[in-house]
């Protein structure tokens, strides 16, 4: 079992307190346990953590999801070396918690009501310490009294201190553990840069200097925690990913009991063994075999087969297939905690570990960026020391404006920016983006792979059109069809607009319907209802009425009408397309034939994920469509993954893109890729216009020649020009 | 230049005013599912939003 899952069935039984032994799962005699990692922000955490757990004799794999902000471990020995772990970690300078959904989304919501807590304060105290500091510059040219100018510092010292010091511990709290345990991440230059400031403008104040810097120290620690609150709202995608499990598993399940009585349960409880009742319409809540009853099961989600499937006496099902018109007694042959449902989600969470890999543009940038402003910020500070023309406080005055200058804010907003404007402008679309970097990863897809039921194809039976068929049998047929719930019925009385036919309808699980015409019984169902020899296709059925030659109607999921078009977009931007498909291969051969690319019929969920695991191994960056749950791993694995908002839950969730239902011409490999190309070259330019004005002013700042003036100058000029380049993000791309 | 020790403190207990009522609106849970807001237009189906 995996931790989700031991969750699931150890919801009433807390851990004991301080212990992580409750959530550790031993298999094959390893034991593995997932720990949620908090104030891990940085690839340099990531390393961090790694380390120090890796110390830890017998260990065989620690990693790090930053998305998911956990840690999964494997070790072999006993289960109480996961207690040993988890104090490493915190020994690094970590919080750590064994895995839990309730938890999860409850310290979120604190963090995520705190920063946006911090942010308006800061954004209250930047715009008030700004008004208060445009008139002290007037001042120097218009001969502003002395003691004016210092009431209005003096007021904005009391606006920025508190907010700088209550909103900035988001940044404190972090860098302190960080600094405890030796080791350094982005908030440490964060934190030194925003108390330094803050400090020297006390200082200068206390000692009547005219230079102040509280409303830089106020507006950095503004800009500083827009980027945190976006990079929050992205990290969102991963528990949504679980919750979606979780409310898909926890659907109850009617259990019939020995003495004929029914009782609602939890899904969680079910035990092997036990005899449930499945209505029409239900989920189906864990594998199991049918022991009564006759009915037809919707698998489309389940295994990309759209054809329903008959089932009676014996029929194993899976979990998360959708029962039709029959009531159904199914014995439950494993806990839902081993249920298809639960492997899958299984296989989602590993590859979501796994591809926690890729390092953002920004993050990127921001390694190699932090050590060259300290260094220039240290050469200063000694220089104007050990100069000697300079005092102690003027030369630390100096070496903090270079602080200042080279704040990172405008790297920071450069990224952040492009992306909010470019996913405002696809939303505008309907499509959805989820991650922070899914544009970055989009931009240089070289692969694309679709799945078929659902995505290039309706995903349900249509009537397939024959001329040689008597219209009068088609609408006779579908005005009996009208009655039945059964998919191929509605499908048949959705083909042509008739009203149900009057009279009484008896329908037949797993055989048809029969209806008491005026000329004698007419059925229409299956080959064998209707006295036609053995048909081994499934996908027909017959109407037979007295006296006459039973009339055939055929069924097939129709391809959806833009996927040509789609599929020649993606062949003509050189990203070879194909099919990875779970239906059997006479469907998925005839669909490649007609769309002329390569196709992979009867790959089960398992063989996708690794599919797309092979092809990511030999270096493609795959772009993945899909929207069944056999999908959900492999959207999770590829590189950039959509999903359509007809899909399953789990797919929508596991996918970094959502498109509008059934609409193809929307789909990534044509519009959203070339905003995405174009959001990629955005932020480029924005990383080399920031470091142009970093670069223009800080051989000036190191040289003492900065003047608070000069520096909210640098900073809101370098911070709009950025904003404004990423608001053309949203421009200039053709919505075909 | 008297005016100013009324005009500031006034313009600070208007932003604060607005601070206050923001934060009021964070703990009233406004901000709790930004996502989860964004999600609901890509609901075909208007009668769940009216169950929430």
């Amino acid at each position: 079992m995996t931790a989700l899952a031991a969750d699931l069935l150890s919801t009433d039984m807390p851990a004991e307190d301080g212990s992580v032994q409750g959530f550790v799962e031993q298999v094959d005699g390893e034991c593995r346990l997932n720990l949620l990692v908090e104030g891990a922000h940085c690839a340099a955490c990531i390393q961090a953590v790694e380390i120090a757990v890796a110390a830890e004799p017998g260990l065989v794999e620690a990693r790090l999801n930053l998305t998911l902000r956990r840690l999964s471990l494997r070790w072999r020995g006993d289960a109480s070396v996961g207690d040993a772990l988890a104090a490493r970690v915190k020994a690094a300078g970590y919080k750590t918690v064994p895995f839990d959904p309730a938890f999860l989304e409850n310290s979120d919501q604190q963090a995520w009501r705190h920063l946006l807590r911090s942010l308006a304060l800061a954004g209250f105290s930047s715009s008030n310490a700004m008004m208060l500091s445009i008139p002290v510059w007037v001042g120097f040219a218009t001969d502003m009294a002395e003691g004016t100018r210092l009431l209005l510092q003096a007021i904005s010292a009391l606006v920025a201190i508190p907010a700088v010091i209550l909103g900035g511990q988001v940044f404190y709290g972090s860098a302190w553990a960080a600094v405890r345990a030796g080791r350094t991440n982005i908030d440490v230059p964060i934190t030194l840069g925003l108390l330094l400031t803050l400090g020297i403008s006390m200082a200068e104040l206390l000692r009547g200097g005219a230079h102040v810097y509280f409303d830089s120290a106020a507006s950095l620690l503004f800009v500083l925690l827009l980027g945190r609150v976006l990079e929050f709202r992205v990290r969102a995608r991963a528990r949504h990913t679980m919750e979606q499990f979780l409310l898909l598993q926890s659907r109850g399940a009617t259990r019939v009991r020995d003495d004929g009585a029914l009782a609602h349960i939890r899904a969680a409880d079910v035990r092997p063994g036990m005899v449930l009742l499945v209505r029409p319409g239900d989920q189906v809540p864990v594998d199991g075999t049918v022991l009564t009853g006759q009915s037809d099961i919707d698998r489309a989600s389940v295994t990309g087969e759209p054809v329903p499937l008959p089932v009676g006496p014996g029929a194993a099902l899976l979990a998360g297939m959708i029962n039709g018109g029959g009531v159904l007694h199914l014995r439950a042959d494993r806990t839902m905690a081993d249920s298809h449902l639960a492997d899958m989600a299984r296989l989602v969470e590993a590859a979501e570990a796994r591809r926690g890999d890729l390092v953002a543009l920004a993050d990127r940038v921001a390694a190699i960026w932090t050590p060259i402003i300290h260094g220039c910020a240290l050469v200063t500070f000694l220089y104007w020391l050990l100069q000697g023309q300079a005092t102690a406080s003027d030369a630390l005055l100096y070496a903090v404006s270079v602080l200042i200058i080279a704040c990172p804010c405008a790297i920071g907003l450069a990224v952040p920016a492009v992306q909010v404007v470019s996913r405002g402008a696809l939303l505008r679309r309907g499509i959805l983006i989820r991650g922070g970097d899914v544009l970055e990863r989009l931009a240089n897809i070289d692969r694309v792979v679709l799945d078929k039921t659902g995505t290039l194809t309706v995903g349900r039976p249509c009537l397939v059109s024959d001329p040689r068929r008597d219209p009068a049998a088609l609408h006779l047929a579908a005005s009996i069809a009208a009655h039945s719930l059964h998919p191929l019925a509605r499908a048949l009385a959705a083909a042509v607009n008739v009203t149900p036919v009057a009279g009484s309808v008896r329908e037949v699980p797993g055989a048809g319907l029969e209806w008491a015409g005026p000329d004698g019984l007419v059925r229409l169902g299956s080959a064998a209802f209707c006295g036609v020899g053995a048909v081994p296709d499934a996908t027909s059925i017959f109407l037979a009425c007295p006296h006459l030659i039973p009339v055939a109607f055929q069924f097939a999921d129709q391809m959806r009408t833009d996927a040509p078009a789609l599929v020649s977009t993606l062949k003509g931007l050189g990203l070879a397309p194909s099919i990875l498909s779970g239906d059997a291969a006479g469907p998925v051969a005839e669909i490649a034939r007609t769309l002329d690319i390569p196709a992979t019929a009867t790959v089960s969920p398992a063989d996708k994920l690794a599919n797309l695991e092979a092809m990511r191994a030999q270096g493609h960056r795959v772009l993945m469509l899909g929207d069944g749950v056999n999908d959900a791993p492999a959207l999770a694995a590829a590189h950039v993954s959509a999903s359509f908002s007809h899909g399953a839950p789990v797919s929508q969730c596991a996918a970094d893109i959502v498109l509008p239902g059934g609409n193809l011409s929307l789909v990534p490999g044509t519009l959203a890729l070339a905003l995405a190309r174009r959001a990629l070259s955005l932020m480029r330019q924005n990383m080399v216009l920031a470091a142009l004005y970093n670069a223009a002013l800080i051989p000036l700042a190191m040289a003492g020649q900065v003047t608070p003036l000069a520096a909210a100058i640098a900073m809101s000029v370098s911070s709009l020009t950025v904003t404004l380049n990423a608001l053309r993000a949203g421009r200039g791309v053709a919505w075909t | 230049m008297d005016v100013i020790l009324f005009l500031i403190p006034i313009a600070l207990i208007l932003g604060a005013l607005g601070l206050v009522a923001f934060f009021w609106t964070l703990e009233n849970g406004q901000y709790d599912d930004l996502d989860g807001a964004a999600q609901r237009i890509l609901n075909d189906h208007d009668d769940d939003i009216e169950r929430g």
